[in-house]
């Protein structure tokens, strides 16, 4: 239970350190709706995609920041906006497809017409008909414009925030994080695909998944029997960044080649081998034997790019028990065929039927069918690697999983018992 | 204008195709296809904008192997059963004795307590050939139409 003792209704966290998780938080109606007000419409950011996916001015793509749905759209001028997707006259859906181009947006119910930058340039009938009814004198379409999220850029990523004053992009994702994305997004990007899943367990339990590095050789098989790792030529780095909020896990091989890329993704002596290996082939693209980067920035975006597959996850939070990923793979534009293969091979590893993959829904759904049931009481145990929240060079912590939750509570206003206590 | 015979042995090789599976004889699954055949599960999403993603890929033979082998043996996903209701197997036109087959699915799914819901439902887009007096699968395109999945995808479709 998060709540007080004293019956007050305040909340507080049960451990200091992070170590316990009271079920509550993932089942509970009250929780989430805090989390929409004090996380997703809070000071923080959100993928919104990446801009070639809104190359040309009029391009939009629709997604959601939280249970929020937003449009993100190229200006005339080629400047990116984002407005969220909800009709300011009754609250209809204005973009109805979830991309596409078109210079205009008009709601279907009454024909409000808004331009690329969410700005509405008309509403039908607002004169009246032949001296008719109309809107009371003092309307003016400047008030009445799709609400606004602030955008912002990094390594041609779109990120988007529902707040008025977020901090900027470039402190919240801190230096570890823009690091990375400016590494793996080194050239010009290209989508190739898109995957949606809707899972029936809560966003945080898929969050936290992504900041477990604990659970893989067990739930994931796949990996270790096929022999995709060779744990003695890798080495792991666990980083964090912004106050712990977001998680730059990395593996990195130890061969090498002459430009410090991975000289071979695993090939191990294995118990099982495929028949046919190339999903398991990967080559090194990046430099100093990066290999696995597992970027999971607070609250719901993804980036992994595991050998030669690239994707970023936009997570979203639908009901205490309900969320959906959206899975966009990329490439570089100037990839040749023989490396666009690749990906394609390897894509089998990843997503619903993901070879090291499909475990993951399996798992978060059955844990949200245990809990949700007399959630009222119990808690988590995270005590692997102990209670510190440090970073460490090897996967066999859950000090991740208990950053997020320290971030968590900030961002939800929960107290830990001391702070409880020293007020 | 396929014989009625052709077609009749074509919407065979469909029934056929969808029993094993349900049947759950996932290592005969492999065997409806030439030993260079490909089988693909195609997000609509991403097939009706020209993208490529996909579900599934397997190239061969060796790769629908691979995939029934870390089925049995490695991956872990929900328990259930699958349910194909097929229907609408249409023979479009042959060209160099390859027949374009089109055919639509649902797949209905009980899970571990008993409980179904509809789990998937599309179009099977068939390249069927004959080989050694039968017929087989040259290539088969399954387009979802419900491309937002809400259960793991294992077992092919």
């Amino acid at each position: 239970m998060l709540d007080q003792p004293n019956g007050s209704g305040q909340l507080v966290w049960p451990t200091d350190d992070f170590t316990r998780t009271p079920y509550e938080v993932y089942a509970s109606d009250r929780i989430f709706a805090r989390e929409q007000e004090k996380i997703f419409n809070g000071p923080t950011w959100v993928i919104l995609g990446i801009e070639c996916e809104v190359a040309e001015p009029g391009s939009f793509s629709c997604s959601c920041v939280g249970t929020t749905p937003v449009v993100l759209s190229r200006g005339e001028d080629g400047e990116l906006f984002a407005f969220v997707n909800k009709c300011a006259h009754r609250g209809a859906r204005v973009v109805r497809e979830l991309r596409g181009r078109s210079m205009t947006h008009t709601c279907l119910y009454h024909g409000w017409v808004y331009g690329t930058n969410g700005d509405l340039k008309a509403a039908p009938l607002s004169n009246g008909l032949m001296g008719q009814g109309g809107y009371p004198e003092g309307f003016r379409t400047e008030d009445h414009c799709l609400q606004k999220l602030q955008v912002d850029t990094h390594a041609g990523i779109v990120f988007g925030s529902l707040h008025p004053s977020p901090p900027s992009l470039h402190d919240y994702l801190g230096d570890a994080v823009r690091d990375r994305l400016s590494t793996i997004c080194h050239s010009p990007l290209k989508v190739w695909g898109y995957q949606r899943q809707t899972m029936a367990c809560n966003w945080k339990l898929f969050m936290e998944n992504t900041r477990d590095m604990y659970h893989a050789p067990m739930l994931h098989a796949f990996a270790t029997k096929y022999g995709l790792v060779n744990p003695t030529k890798q080495q792991h780095a666990l980083r964090f960044e912004n106050d712990g909020a977001h998680q730059v896990y990395s593996t990195i091989e130890m061969d090498r080649d002459a430009d410090g890329k991975a000289a071979s993704g695993g090939a191990l002596e294995s118990p099982l081998k495929l028949e046919d290996p190339r999903v398991a082939e990967g080559v090194g693209e990046l430099p100093d034997g990066l290999y696995v980067n597992i970027i999971s920035i607070f609250p719901a975006t993804l980036f992994t790019v595991a050998a030669n597959t690239l994707s970023f996850r936009q997570v979203r939070p639908i009901s205490p028990g309900k969320c959906e990923t959206v899975y966009t793979w990329f490439q570089y534009e100037d990839d040749d065929e023989e490396m666009h293969e690749r990906r394609v091979m390897q894509s089998n590893l990843f997503g619903p039927g993901g070879y090291v993959a499909m475990e993951d829904a399996e798992v978060m759904e059955s844990t949200q069918k245990s809990i949700a049931r007399g959630y009222e009481a119990g808690s988590t145990f995270v005590e692997m690697g102990g209670g510190s929240i440090a970073e460490e060079n090897h996967p066999v912590t859950e000090a991740s999983v208990r950053s997020f939750w320290k971030n968590y509570c900030k961002y939800m206003d929960i107290p830990t018992p001391s702070a409880q206590a020293a007020e | 204008m396929t014989d009625m015979e052709t077609e009749f042995r074509i919407t065979r090789l469909n029934n056929a195709y969808v029993q094993c599976i349900d049947e759950d004889r996932l290592e005969e699954w492999p065997g409806f296809f030439l030993e260079d055949g490909k089988y693909v599960i195609f997000p609509r999403e991403n097939y009706d904008a020209g993208l490529e993603g996909y579900w599934m890929y397997c190239a061969n033979g060796a790769m629908m192997r691979d995939r029934v082998k870390a089925l049995r043996g490695v991956n872990v996903y929900n328990i259930h059963y699958d349910r194909h209701l097929l229907s609408n197997v249409v023979v479009q036109g042959e060209e160099d004795g390859v027949f374009d087959v089109r055919s639509n699915y649902a797949i209905v799914q009980t899970d571990v307590e008993g409980r179904c819901h509809m789990f998937s439902t599309g179009q099977y887009r068939d390249k069927v050939v004959e080989e050694n007096g039968g017929y087989k699968f040259k290539e088969k395109i399954v387009i979802v139409d419900s491309f937002n999945i809400d259960r793991p995808l294992a077992i092919p479709f």
